[in-house]
């Protein structure tokens, strides 16, 4: 039988396996003989059986109907089928922050020490092999374990270090925020990209001198690449056991790893955001009533800050995707959902996404990672206290805000900030006020127009409105 | 046998880079310096020292020699 399978855009590298979405919306695997082999391996050890009881390991089952397989293109010939669990929502290395990316490590590492205990290994050991569920990260590469062949060292170790290893140090030495990078490229950054970043002082940091400096050089030099170094390294001694001592000196490197952010932007915002203590409560209030209203299935909380809100709609929501362009706010909010987790069955994952600066489509045809939007619209979004942010601070038009939201065809709950707000003013000093479109008036009929108001509330300052407006 | 894995090549679906694969005998601790010495000796120090191994016991290594 030969029917055309629905190829996920993000998975083509591995000829062994590619990801499909089959009829029902399932995320399924099809798979080489080869890899079939392994996995039928892999699934049988206690440490890939303990991962999946845990969720530390994406949840998998081997299909029995094999009729999914076909030939779509000559070279294509699959030999099984895996279903795997779902996640709630996709997200990339590029918008997790700092404790996201050394979680994600940590997870890598502790899978693979595991998997080497049963003579199994990691065939690669990129940061995209990891999803979350909420705060909790998730291995969703399933083939990439498979028979450890004695002598042979990580494969995965050089990507391991593009995209984890060298984006932490450059966020826990220098300070640097690490999600443009990976955003400017998928591959992560080089050994000797990373090594040009390395002050001098910086090469006496646990961990530079060998997987940065000495890497570099390697990497650099002709008389190793003129040699077939796994048949050198075999013959030389090479033991997994070396590779075991590597992932325990990269666990203790990268959980030593802290990043000592001074107070950004946005992250004392809600402290310093000028709300009495009863607009705050009236605010909350407000947006409870108005997640109460009906089962959500996906929100946004972009501008999130704290979190205060997400955790708020993860009342009667499946999922919340909390987003904010500050790094440290996000870190913040992760931490305080690893602490405290939402109740329920609701999960709640942070991402860093700026909406002037979005995740677009990256990588090849452009589609290899998804844009935002092409993730899952959300059926409820929540744009509280950032309307000013974006119209006065970034310069969008209210008009093409509005019609980008109402685009998205998702509810809303928004709040706009009058220029009489102490915020709007801070904004507006040292700017000509040229935004006569930033007022109450114009904002509510331009809402009217592209949404059904259903609800709104002024707040006792006098200052802050909230809506809640329904999708058309 | 022993010689048939030890000889298996490693097959990745993308470049896992050779200084990539030589670091991890450096950064395995005190053993891996053994490995890291001995692997130095038979492919790099025959261009530098006599009574090193000879080009052509160490033909086996070169890469252009993998079929």
């Amino acid at each position: 039988m030969s029917v055309v399978l629905n190829y996920e855009s993000g998975s083509y590298r591995d000829r062994d396996g590619r990801v499909f979405v089959d009829s029902e919306g399932g995320i399924c695997r099809a798979l080489s003989a080869r890899a079939l082999a392994e996995w039928n391996v892999v699934r049988q050890t206690r440490f890939f059986a303990a991962a999946t009881a845990t969720q530390r390991v994406v949840s998998t089952e081997t299909l029995l109907d094999t009729s999914l397989i076909s030939d779509e293109e000559p070279t294509d010939h699959w030999a099984g089928v895996l279903r795997h669990a779902v996640v709630p929502f996709v997200s990339y290395p590029f918008e997790w922050s700092f404790g996201m990316l050394q979680d994600a490590a940590l997870l890598h590492l502790e899978l693979l020490e595991q998997a080497l205990g049963e003579d199994i290994t990691l065939k690669d050991g990129t940061a995209y092999n990891v999803q979350w569920y909420g705060s909790r990260p998730v291995f969703i590469d399933v083939p990439s374990f498979e028979r450890h062949i004695p002598g042979q060292p990580w494969a995965g170790y050089r990507q391991f270090c593009q995209t984890f290893l060298y984006p932490l140090l450059l966020n826990a030495y220098k300070n640097i925020p690490f999600q443009p990078w990976l955003r400017g490229c998928l591959e992560g950054i080089t050994p000797q990209q990373c090594r040009n970043l390395m002050s001098c002082r910086d090469f006496f940091r646990r961990g530079v001198l060998s997987h940065v400096w000495l890497h570099s050089q390697l990497q650099a030099s002709r008389v190793v690449e003129e040699v077939d170094n796994t048949r050198a390294l075999s013959a030389s001694g090479f033991s997994k056991e070396l590779i075991r001592a590597n992932v325990t000196g990269l666990q203790r490197l990268i959980r030593g790893l802290r990043w000592k952010a001074s107070a950004s932007v946005w992250s004392g915002y809600a402290d310093a955001n000028g709300y009495t203590p009863a607009d705050r409560q009236a605010k909350e209030s407000f947006v409870r009533r108005a997640v109460q209203t009906q089962r959500w299935s996906l929100v946004w909380d972009i501008g999130c800050n704290t979190g205060v809100y997400s955790r708020i709609a993860a009342e009667n929501a499946d999922r919340v995707v909390a987003m904010d362009a500050d790094y440290l706010a996000i870190e913040r909010f992760y931490q305080s959902l690893k602490a405290t987790p939402q109740p329920g069955t609701a999960t709640i994952l942070p991402l860093v996404n700026n909406l002037v600066d979005p995740s677009m489509g990256l990588g090849w045809r452009g589609v290899e990672r998804k844009a935002l939007v092409d993730r899952g619209r959300p059926d409820l979004t929540l744009c509280l206290a950032l309307v000013h942010h974006l119209v006065i601070g970034h310069g969008v038009p209210l008009h093409e805000l509005l019609t980008w939201l109402a685009g998205l065809r998702t509810n809303l709950i928004i709040e706009f900030v009058s220029k009489a707000d102490p915020m709007v003013q801070r904004l507006l000093r040292g700017r000509r006020d040229n935004y006569a479109d930033y007022e109450p008036e114009v904002f509510e009929r331009l809402l009217s127009e592209m949404f059904d108001v259903v609800q709104t509330e002024r707040l006792s300052s006098g200052s802050r409105t909230l809506y809640f407006a329904k999708a058309r | 046998m022993e010689n048939v894995v030890l000889m298996t090549p490693l097959l990745a679906y993308f470049d896992p880079g050779s200084g990539s694969l030589v670091l991890q005998a450096v950064v395995g601790g005190a053993a891996g310096l053994m490995v890291f010495a001995k692997y130095l000796w038979t492919t790099a120090a025959p261009r530098f020292f006599r009574g090193a191994p000879k080009p052509s016991e160490m033909d086996q290594f070169s890469s252009h020699q993998v079929s």
